[in-house]
């Protein structure tokens, strides 16, 4: 008779990353096949919805029920103001300049200043905004992802597992809370997996 | 009036890798300091912390601790595990909270002092060897690299106790094996520590001689106290039983690969080469066994099984299927089994002049003909030609090692005992306590004390 499924080992598994990696589907993939009954917590919905996941055993959670960028305000600012704010200026000015030749040169300077603001932004979001954002994320994870552990059942798990580096700050608590279950980075799948 | 024995010499060997770790460079390491025991040293091991090597990297075999001589005294100094930490609760609060900060930080830290993640566990070597003399002191400090901070704490032994030291060079350090050029940009710190390393030693021993002579160009003032101990085999971790020559069984031929294969090895060559060996009758449905992991990652298998004409699952893809076999890693316990099974022993090697591989020697150790598949030029050769059953096509052309496998086959199948015992007689001079008769002699020889007269006591 198979065991039941309430009495399987079972494994909280932090994830903060917007994909999934191909090792950690693998190692919920070899833990279920195991039996072994698994807590996701995902950043985001969209981050495992292209993944055949059992759902027998696999319970998700999501940090974001939506997009990350939603639940920054300064993440959705930054958005708006180098991108999408300048892609609709840009776009309605074409579509006055681009019509008629006496507009020719004031379409020709609005295209050359279009590339110029987008090599700016760009470089704005990857030299400066994100690498700092980056550093930060993790912290900011931790308060976002509280509501989320609510709904995990964290005091009767077999193992606490980090899957990444973002989502170790969350983990490091929550194994200072729960001092009794086994808190790891390592995707170590004994002693369920033969 | 009573003479009191001169005391036997203190030795304080300083080897990362040692039993129970089952690491390649371990080998050289435990015959080493039963060598020393045996001939009569008091000895004293640093190795690697025994968390280090069950959790990080959890290659251990505890049999082989075993065969330690019980003599010998092992000491663990801590070695700061931040970088490899999986332990959350372990984890400092920095690092729990920064992860990768922290590790950067650390790293940052440890190579101020030495370019190397082994820098803590040296640092703690030489706190712990210079404590252990002050009691009673060492006579001589021998230290073996990988890791190659295990030289770094020898000389600042050296400096803050005035014992003489060797470093034995059982891998490369500045020299990238594979590419035969420096392993490290001309500025680096490496250059600067090796330098006061081996010019500061009382001998510097490395495992061939295209090596010594590489290092030697390098550093010419320290060239004659450079001297070249071989790898060799353990009689006593390898029974090679009678000599019976060739196979009684009526079957197709069984060549063998024992070890890892990578992807700096010629595999397609011997993939190729041996496809077309076995379109000589001599070799119709031969076998290639590959005893051992393929790539040095769980997932690292998959780019090599079409190669070998194997499935997913590394079973033989029929229609890729050209004899290789796939038999997975085998236990230091189980080797000689495998020599046992196979009638050619098939030698594929990477790099290139300055290579030598260990397992050459316990292959020759079983007295079978051994079929090479690696650059012509390679160090092994040294050793390879006095063998009388080594069969090469000097070049990785497949049309040609097919030839070497063919010949090799036809020996094989020929092999009569006496053959074999010739075979065997050749390589009994790499037995490993041979090989270390010379370096045991050397140190003996720095030692500044009248020591009593060497007497050889295997325990």
């Amino acid at each position: 008779m198979a065991e039941p499924t309430a009495t399987r080992p079972r494994v909280v598994l932090l994830t903060l990353t917007y994909k999934l990696p191909d090792r950690v589907q693998s190692y919920i993939s070899d833990l279920t096949g195991a039996g072994v009954r698994v807590d996701l917590l995902v950043t985001e919905r969209r981050t495992v919805e292209d993944i055949e996941l059992d759902e027998e055993l696999v319970k998700v959670h999501h940090v974001f029920e939506d997009s990350e960028m939603y639940g920054y305000p300064l993440r959705w600012v930054e958005r708006r103001v180098l991108f999408d704010v300048p892609t609709k200026v840009f776009t309605k000015t074409r579509e006055v300049t681009r019509n008629g030749e006496r507009m020719q040169v004031l379409d020709k300077t609005a295209l050359k200043v279009r590339q110029g603001q987008a090599a700016v932004s760009q470089g704005v979001h990857h030299g400066l905004f994100w690498p700092v954002f980056q550093r930060a994320r993790p912290l900011l994870l931790m308060s976002r992802a509280r509501k989320a552990l609510r709904g995990i059942d964290v005091a009767g798990a077999d193992r606490i597992v980090a899957a990444d580096s973002a989502v170790v700050p969350l983990a490091w608590r929550l194994a200072k809370r729960y001092p009794n279950i086994q808190a790891t980075t390592a995707l170590d799948r004994k002693p369920w997996v033969k | 009036m009573t003479f009191s024995r001169p005391k036997a010499p203190r030795l304080l060997y300083i080897a990362f890798y040692f039993p129970p770790s089952r690491a390649s460079g371990v080998y050289r390491a435990r015959a080493t300091a039963n060598h020393f025991a045996a001939a009569g040293w008091d000895v004293t091991v640093l190795a690697a912390p025994l968390r280090f090597l069950y959790e990080v990297i959890g290659s251990v075999d505890e049999k082989l601790s075993e065969t330690v001589d019980p003599r010998i005294h092992v000491e663990r100094p801590e070695l700061d595990l931040t970088r490899w930490e999986s332990d959350l609760r372990s984890m400092s609060w920095l690092q729990g909270t920064l992860p990768r900060t922290a590790v950067r930080l650390h790293k940052w830290r440890e190579e101020r002092y030495f370019p190397e993640q082994y820098v803590s566990w040296a640092r703690n070597c030489v706190a712990t060897a210079v404590e252990a003399h002050n009691r009673e002191p060492f006579d001589a400090v021998l230290s073996t690299g990988n890791p190659f901070a295990a030289f770094a704490s020898a000389w600042e032994i050296h400096k803050a106790t005035g014992v003489p030291y060797v470093a034995d060079y059982r891998d490369s350090w500045t020299l990238d094996l594979f590419s035969d050029e420096p392993a490290f940009p001309p500025k680096h710190p490496a250059w600067a520590w090796e330098q006061r390393i081996i010019g500061d030693s009382s001998h510097t021993v490395f495992v061939n001689d295209a090596l010594r002579a590489w290092h030697a160009d390098r550093y010419p003032k320290a060239a004659e106290r450079m001297m070249v101990v071989p790898n060799g085999w353990d009689p006593d971790l390898l029974d090679v039983g009678p000599t019976t020559g060739a196979s009684k069984e009526d079957r197709p031929l069984r060549f063998g690969y024992l070890g890892t294969v990578t992807a700096k090895q010629p595999v397609a060559e011997m993939a190729e080469a041996f496809r077309q060996a076995r379109e000589y009758p001599e070799l119709l449905d031969a076998e290639l066994n590959i005893h051992g992991h393929l790539g040095f990652f769980q997932t690292s298998h998959a780019g090599f099984l079409p190669l070998l004409g194997l499935d997913l699952n590394g079973e033989p893809d029929p229609e890729l299927d050209h004899g290789l076999r796939l038999r997975g890693p085998v236990s230091k316990t189980e080797v000689a089994g495998v020599y046992e099974h196979n009638d050619v022993l098939v030698f594929l090697a990477a790099g290139g002049k300055y290579v030598t591989s260990g397992k050459i020697f316990e292959y020759m150790a079983t007295g079978k003909p051994i079929v090479s598949v690696h650059a012509p030029e390679i160090a092994a050769r040294e050793v390879l030609e006095g063998y009388p059953l080594w069969f090469t096509a000097d070049s990785l052309e497949p049309g040609l090692v097919a030839k070497a496998m063919v010949e090799a086959g036809r020996a094989a199948r020929a092999l009569t005992p006496q053959q074999q015992a010739e075979a065997r007689a050749y390589a009994d001079r790499f037995q490993r306590d041979a090989l270390l008769d010379p370096l045991e002699a050397a140190i003996r020889a720095t030692v500044r004390r009248p020591l009593p007269v060497r007497e050889v006591n295997h325990g």
